[in-house]
């Protein structure tokens, strides 16, 4: 008995660091959300405390129209800079880019807060000795498909931002390419997390046989 | 299924409650009542066993099968 016992302390300890991060976030979320109905009553755009958030980055694929050269093997080689990943930081952005970017900043959190609550069940079922049973099956598969659609809608909102930005704005010696840069990372941990709901789903049956086995 | 469970016949000629057949037995009221009910999926030989000792009875007295 003890010996499971310990086996279920990493369970209860990893859930009550999850609980500790989702009421944090929550609380945080909660402020933020209210300061967002605050700056768009308020429209001011130029409140000095404000002056941080008006500056709003956007995530752009850049390249840049110089030559430079590096060193290989003691001899120069012409090199260019493309496809860098960078920022463009918009100063004293209005309020409605203010506000769209928080909203974003918002889904973003939001989905992140049900897969933190997702994870807490799991390992609420897992330290009551319910590890194999329909409700953890399910719950893992809503992970892995929040992260293969999170990877792809990631990529859709960076390639629009980047085609924005590519069709309006103007530098000396920088263009801005629309490129699409899939996270094939994250979508092959989501499928790897979609089979692991497989086999909680194979193991949900077999335990289910063991349980009506007398 | 098409496997019948006769376990209650068993229990009522032997005049036996199931409470006590599953102290004698050796398995939770519960999963004897799984067992009765025809839910179960599966019986081990030493439940099978025991069962059969207790109620002085083959295997063939509890379990019948019967064509769809």
């Amino acid at each position: 008995m003890k010996q499971i016992k310990d086996k279920l302390f990493l369970p209860k300890l990893l859930r009550d660091i999850l609980n500790v991060v989702y009421w944090f976030t929550i609380i945080g979320v909660s402020f933020l959300l209210l300061f967002i109905f605050w700056l768009y009553i308020s429209g001011d755009t130029n409140a000095g405390n404000l002056s941080v958030m008006h500056k709003q980055a956007l995530p752009v694929y850049l390249d840049i129209n110089d030559v430079g050269k590096i060193m290989i093997d003691n001899s120069f080689y012409e090199v260019s800079l493309i496809k860098a990943k960078g920022k463009l930081l918009v100063k004293n952005a209005p309020v409605s880019l203010v506000v769209i970017t928080m909203i974003l900043l918002i889904f973003i959190i939001a989905v992140s807060l049900y897969i933190i609550n997702l994870l807490r069940k799991i390992l609420k079922n897992i330290s009551d000795g319910k590890q194999f049973n329909n409700e953890n099956e399910i719950y893992i598969r809503n992970i892995g498909l929040i992260v293969i659609i999170g990877s792809i809608l990631e990529v859709l909102f960076e390639s629009l931002i980047t085609i924005y930005c590519s069709a309006n704005t103007t530098f000396d010696n920088l263009t801005i390419e629309p490129y699409f840069d899939l996270n094939f990372g994250a979508v092959f941990l989501g499928f790897v997390i979609l089979v692991i709901s497989q086999i909680f789903k194979l193991g949900t049956e077999i335990k289910s046989e063991q349980d009506l086995t007398i | 299924m098409a496997i019948r469970v006769n376990l209650d016949v068993m229990m009522a000629k032997r005049k036996m409650s199931l409470n006590k057949l599953s102290e004698l037995v050796g398995i939770t009221t519960a999963n004897l009542s799984v067992l009765k009910t025809e839910k179960a999926k599966a019986i081990r030989f030493s439940t099978l066993n025991a069962i059969c000792k207790e109620l002085d009875c083959q295997p063939g007295d509890i379990l019948e099968f019967e064509s769809d």
